[in-house]
C-alpha cells in the first residue's frame, strides 16, 4: 500500500489555507484598488472629474499643472480650487460637496486622497518627459474626462509601459537610435 | 510512477512556496490601500514637484556671517550647506550652520503675539494680533519719556543693528546696547581696542593663516567658536594642506581646546599669562635684534622694562624655553601670532592682546601676505557697522534699571536672564521696569519674565544683509532671503519696527521712512553698484536679483588693510598678571568656562542635532561636565561621573566630573550652554548654566567682562550620574577596578 502524501487532514488544512493566503494577498496588492465603491470610500471630498472636464471644460494642466514641467504630475492645491469656488454659484445637490471644500480651505486643512496610480518606489517615472512627446493623459490614466471619482481602469505594470515604448519605436523607424535605446534601456525608469 | 513526497518535504515545499510568494508580493506591496496624497491648501512659491531649488542666504548661528546655500523642495527647507562662491566661508559651514533647519522646524517655536496676564513669571499669556500688539507698543513709546527708553540687543546682523540704531535715534532714546556673551567670549571690543591702541583704528584684525608658516595661538580657539571659524578653519586646512612645508602651530593655552589639539606642540601656560608669554617673545625679538629693523626700533620702547627671567617664572616657561620659541617665530618666513578670545577673558585682556599683536608687528609691519590685516573699513554711510557694547556698560544698564530710570525695556536677539552672570543683578533690576518687551523665536528665560513677547522670524524666513566683519580678503556684503514662506504667524523686528515708525510719525519716520524690509535692504546696496565686485549690473532690480543669486557681493581686488603703527602707541605696555575672583584658599581652582562648539553662548541648546553633537575633545553630550586633570582629581578623591558642586563666589552648579589629562591641574574647565529653564523641551531643565557663577568682574580699561577669571572650589555630592560619551571607558573602568591603574 501506497504511504499518503499526507497523513494528516491538518497538514493538508494548513498547507492549502497558508498557499490561498499567499496567493490572495499577491494578487490584492498588484490589483490595488479594484472597485468604485472601495474608491468612493476613500475619498474625502467627492470630486468629479466627468462634472470639471467634460461638463466645465477645465483642461487637465489646469489643476495639475506641474505635469509639463515636472516628474510628478502634482495635486492641485486647495487655493486652485478656490480660485473658481470662492466665486460661481453650483447645483444644489453639489453645494454641500463645495461647503466641504470652503472648510477645508479656510481651516488649511491637509486634504489626503488615495494614491490611485501609485507605482512602487523603484519606479521612476517622469510625466515631463512624457508630455513632452505629446502622450495624453488619457492613454496611461484612462478616460478620467468621463470618471465621477477616478477609479483605477488601466493596470499600470511594466508590461503595459514597455508595450508602448516598442510600439514608438516600431512606429517611428526614424527615430535616432540613442533614443531607441533610451526607451528600452532599464535604467531610463529604475534609475 | 511519480516519485513518493514525503510529510516533511511537502510541508518543506508547501510553506516554502508560501513564504517565497509571500516575501516577492512584499517586493510589489506598495501599500496602495495605505497611501494617500496630500494636497496643499495653499501651494508654496518656488515649488516643482520632485524638484529642488536651491537659495543662497547668509548664516546667522553665530555672528561670523557665513554664506549659506539651502536646498529647498515643496516648499520644505531640506539641507543648509556652506555657498562654495562666498569669501569667507568659501563653501564650508559649521555644525551650527546645519542645524539651522532645526530652529526653523522648532516644534515649540512662538506663533503668536504673547501678552502677559498673570505676574511676571507666572507664565501666564494670552494671546493677539499684529495689529492690536502695534497698537499698543505705539501707546507706550508715546507715553513713555524717550530718555527712559532702554534697548538690549545682541550681536544683531547689520540689517536690525541699522534699523535698531535709527529707531533710538528718532524715538530720542540713549544708543541701543549691541551686547551678547559671544561678543565678550570673542573679545570683540577688546581687540578692537587693542588695534586702536596700536594702529590708531577701531577695526577687527584678521589673520592671514593661510600664508603663514608658524602660527603662535595665545588663548585662541580660531577653529571652534572664535570671531569667524568657518573661514579660519579653511585658511587653516591652506596652510596644512601645502605640498611645500605643513606649517608649525603652536598653542599657548591652560586646556587642549580643540583647536590647540590642533597644534604641533601644545604649552599649558598658566590662565591670564599668555600676553606675559607674548610680550616675553617680544622682548627677546627686540634684544636679539630678530624680526623687522624698522619695526624693532619702533616698538623697543614698548619693551621697556619687560623683565624675560621674571615672566618665565610666572608662566612656568624656563628662559631657554621662551628663547626658542622666540628664534622659530622670528626664523619663519611668515609667523603669525593670535590673540584669542580666552586672552581677553582676563583684567589684563587688551594689554595681553596688544603685546600678541606687537609680535605680529615686529616680524612683518608692512602687512605682507601670511601676517597680520586690518578688516576693511565699510564701503559707504549705508553700511555702518554697529558698536559692540561691552559687560560694563551692560552693567550701567542695570544699574539705571535698578534706579527705576528705565520705564522700556526692549530686548532682541538677547537673552540676558541667561547669559549675564547673577551677580550683575539683571533680574531683580528688570523687576523696576514697568515696560519689558521681547522678541524672540524661541521662548527664552527672558521672555518668561516680560510684558509683551513678540514671535520673530528665523533667519530662513527674512531678508537682510551682513557687512561681514571680521571679513576675508575681500569686502563681502553678504545676502540673506527667505527660502521658504513663514511658518507662522511672526513678523521681522525690522518690519515691526519700520511699522512702529510709520504709526509713531515725527522724526522716528522720517529716520525708518521704509515700507517694508526689501525696500530698506535695497536701499543700502546703490553704493555697492558702482564698486567691482563679484558681478556687474546695470540697474538696481538687476543688481538685486543677482546679489540674491550669488548669495552676497564681495570685491574683487584685496579689500583687508596693512596695519600701520600708531604715534602714541610705542609707550611702554607693562601686563600685569591677571587678577582672580575668590581667595586662592578657599577656591583654590581656575575656572574656564568653554564656549561650546554646538551651542555657543549657549542659544542653541534648544536643537537636537547641537545636543547629540558630541564634543570634539571629550566626546560628551547632552549634559554639563567638569573637566578636571587626573591629579586633581585624584587628590580631590573624585572618580569621573562623580557629580561635584562647582562652587564661586557667586553661587554654586553641579556639573559630572570628567577626567580630562589636557588641562593645568589648578585648572577646571565646564563648557557653557546648558542649564535652561526654556529654549524648547530639548533645552530645559538639562545641565547647569555655568555663566550664573561667573564673577561680575570687568577690565578696567575695556569694560570686557573677565569671563575666565573666576576661581572655584569642588566639592563633591557623593551622587554619580553617567555622562553620555561616545568613547568607550569600559576597558578604562576595568583596569581601574582591577588595581593595576598607574597612581
Amino acid at each position: 500500500m501506497q504511504r499518503p502524501l499526507v497523513r494528516s487532514p491538518l497538514l493538508w488544512l494548513v498547507g492549502i489555507l497558508v498557499s490561498s493566503l499567499a496567493i490572495v494577498f499577491t494578487l490584492s496588492t498588484v490589483q490595488g484598488q479594484a472597485s468604485p465603491a472601495q474608491a468612493a470610500e476613500t475619498t474625502p471630498i467627492p470630486f468629479s472629474h466627468q462634472v470639471h472636464v467634460e461638463e466645465v471644460g477645465v483642461q487637465c494642466l489646469f489643476c495639475h499643472s506641474q505635469a509639463l514641467r515636472a516628474p510628478q504630475a502634482s495635486l492641485p492645491s486647495l487655493q486652485t480650487c478656490m480660485t473658481c469656488h470662492a466665486y460661481i454659484t453650483v447645483d444644489e445637490k453639489a453645494q454641500e460637496q463645495v461647503q466641504q471644500l470652503v472648510q477645508a480651505y479656510e481651516s488649511q486643512a491637509r486634504v489626503q486622497w488615495p494614491d490611485v496610480y501609485k507605482q512602487p518606489d523603484f519606479v521612476f517615472f517622469n510625466h515631463r518627459a512624457h508630455l513632452a512627446k505629446g502622450v495624453a493623459c488619457q492613454t496611461c490614466h484612462g478616460p478620467v474626462e468621463q470618471m465621477g471619482i477616478v477609479e483605477k481602469r488601466v493596470d499600470m505594470n511594466m508590461g503595459f509601459c514597455l508595450d508602448c515604448h516598442r510600439n514608438q519605436i516600431q512606429e517611428h523607424p526614424e527615430m535616432p537610435a540613442v533614443e531607441k535605446d533610451r526607451l528600452l534601456d532599464c535604467t531610463t525608469c529604475h534609475k | 510512477m511519480t516519485k513518493e513526497i514525503s510529510r516533511r518535504d511537502f510541508i518543506k515545499i508547501g510553506s516554502a512556496a508560501a513564504l517565497g510568494m509571500t516575501v516577492l508580493s512584499g517586493c510589489t506591496w506598495n501599500l496602495q490601500q495605505a497611501t494617500r496624497m496630500e494636497m496643499y491648501a495653499q501651494a508654496p512659491e518656488y515649488t516643482l514637484p520632485g524638484e529642488d531649488f536651491w537659495f543662497a542666504t547668509t548664516c546667522r548661528m553665530c555672528p561670523a556671517g557665513c554664506g549659506a546655500i539651502v536646498r529647498v523642495s515643496n516648499g520644505r527647507a531640506r539641507k543648509i550647506e556652506g555657498n562654495s562662491d562666498h569669501p569667507v566661508s568659501r563653501g564650508g559651514l559649521c555644525a551650527r550652520g546645519q542645524a539651522g533647519l532645526q530652529l526653523l522646524y522648532h516644534p515649540d517655536r512662538l506663533s503668536q503675539v504673547l501678552v502677559r496676564t498673570g505676574k511676571r513669571g507666572q507664565g501666564q499669556w494670552g494671546t493677539t494680533d499684529w495689529e492690536q500688539i502695534l497698537a499698543r507698543l505705539a501707546g507706550i513709546f508715546q507715553e513713555v519719556d524717550p530718555a527712559r527708553v532702554a534697548i538690549l540687543a545682541g550681536k544683531l546682523p547689520h540689517h536690525h543693528a541699522e534699523l535698531v540704531t535709527r529707531f533710538a535715534e528718532g524715538l530720542g532714546a540713549p544708543a541701543p546696547l549691541f551686547y551678547e556673551t559671544q561678543t565678550s567670549l570673542d573679545g570683540r571690543q577688546v581687540l578692537q581696542a587693542a588695534v586702536q591702541a596700536l594702529f590708531g583704528e577701531a577695526a577687527l584684525p584678521v589673520f592671514d593663516l593661510g600664508n603663514a608658516e608658524v602660527i603662535f595661538g595665545f588663548g585662541a580657539d580660531f577653529l571652534e567658536t572664535w570671531l569667524s571659524p568657518v573661514a579660519y578653519g579653511k585658511r587653516y586646512g591652506d596652510l596644512r594642506g601645502r605640498t611645500l612645508g605643513r606649517g608649525v602651530f603652536v598653542a599657548f593655552d591652560p586646556r587642549l581646546s580643540m583647536t590647540a589639539a590642533n597644534a604641533d606642540l601644545w604649552t599649558p601656560v598658566p590662565p591670564g599669562a599668555e600676553g606675559l608669554v607674548a610680550l616675553a617673545l617680544g622682548k627677546i625679538l627686540v634684544d636679539q635684534g630678530l624680526g623687522d629693523p624698522n619695526a624693532v626700533a619702533d616698538l623697543a620702547p614698548f619693551y621697556a622694562g619687560v623683565d624675560v627671567a621674571a615672566i618665565a617664572q610666572q608662566t612656568g616657561l624656563e628662559v631657554g624655553t621662551l628663547e626658542r620659541f622666540a628664534h622659530l617665530f622670528a626664523d619663519a618666513h611668515r609667523a603669525v601670532a593670535i590673540p584669542g578670545g580666552e586672552l581677553t577673558g582676563h583684567t589684563n585682556g587688551l594689554e595681553a592682546t596688544q603685546a600678541v599683536l606687537a609680535l605680529n608687528y615686529l616680524m612683518h609691519p608692512d602687512g605682507e601676505q601670511g601676517g597680520l590685516f586690518l578688516s576693511p573699513a565699510p564701503p559707504s554711510r549705508d553700511l555702518r557697522l554697529a558698536p559692540t557694547a561691552s559687560l560694563a556698560d551692560v552693567q550701567q544698564l542695570v544699574e539705571r534699571m535698578a534706579a527705576g530710570e528705565v520705564d522700556a525695556l526692549m530686548v532682541l536677539d538677547a537673552n540676558p536672564v541667561y547669559e549675564l552672570p547673577t551677580g550683575l543683578g539683571f533680574v531683580d533690576a528688570l523687576g523696576k521696569v514697568a515696560n519689558v518687551i521681547t522678541f524672540a523665536t524661541l521662548p527664552t528665560e527672558t521672555t518668561a519674565l516680560a510684558d509683551i513677547v513678540l514671535p520673530t522670524h528665523t533667519y530662513l524666513e527674512s531678508w537682510g544683509y551682513e557687512l561681514v566683519h571680521p571679513g576675508a580678503e575681500s569686502l563681502a556684503v553678504s545676502a540673506q532671503q527667505p527660502v521658504v514662506q513663514p511658518l507662522y504667524d511672526t513678523r521681522d523686528p525690522g518690519d515691526v519696527l519700520l511699522a512702529l515708525a510709520d504709526r509713531l510719525g515725527g522724526k522716528l519716520a522720517r529716520r525708518l521712512p521704509w515700507p517694508n524690509m526689501v525696500t530698506f535692504v535695497q536701499t543700502r546696496l546703490t553704493s555697492l553698484q558702482l564698486m567691482e565686485g563679484n558681478f556687474q549690473a546695470e540697474d538696481a532690480d538687476t543688481f538685486w536679483v543677482t546679489w540674491l543669486q550669488h548669495g552676497g557681493w564681495w570685491s574683487q581686488d584685496v579689500a583687508w588693510k596693512r596695519p600701520r603703527l600708531a604715534e602714541a602707541s610705542s609707550a611702554a605696555l607693562a601686563v600685569s598678571p591677571p587678577a582672580y575672583a575668590g581667595e586662592p584658599e578657599t577656591y583654590p581652582l581656575h575656572l574656564l568656562p568653554v564656549p561650546s562648539i554646538p551651542f555657543g553662548d549657549g542659544r542653541h541648546a534648544g536643537l537636537p542635532w547641537l545636543q547629540e553633537t558630541p564634543d570634539p575633545m571629550t566626546t560628551a553630550s547632552w549634559d554639563t561636565w567638569i573637566e578636571v586633570n587626573p591629579e586633581t582629581a585624584r587628590s580631590l578623591g573624585i572618580q569621573a561621573g562623580d557629580v561635584v558642586t562647582v562652587a564661586s563666589p557667586q553661587g554654586s552648579i553641579q556639573a559630572v566630573a570628567y577626567e580630562y589629562p589636557g588641562i593645568r591641574p589648578d585648572v577646571v574647565a565646564v563648557p557653557i550652554g546648558q542649564g535652561h529653564q526654556a529654549l524648547g523641551r530639548w533645552a530645559k531643565d538639562r545641565g547647569a548654566n555655568v555663566l550664573a557663577i561667573l564673577a561680575p568682574r570687568v577690565a578696567a580699561n575695556t569694560g570686557q567682562w573677565a569671563w575666565a577669571s573666576t576661581r572655584v572650589q569642588l566639592v563633591k555630592t557623593g551622587q554619580r550620574r553617567p555622562l553620555p560619551l561616545l568613547e568607550n571607558n569600559v576597558g578604562v573602568d576595568r583596569v581601574r577596578e582591577s588595581g593595576r591603574a598607574p597612581g
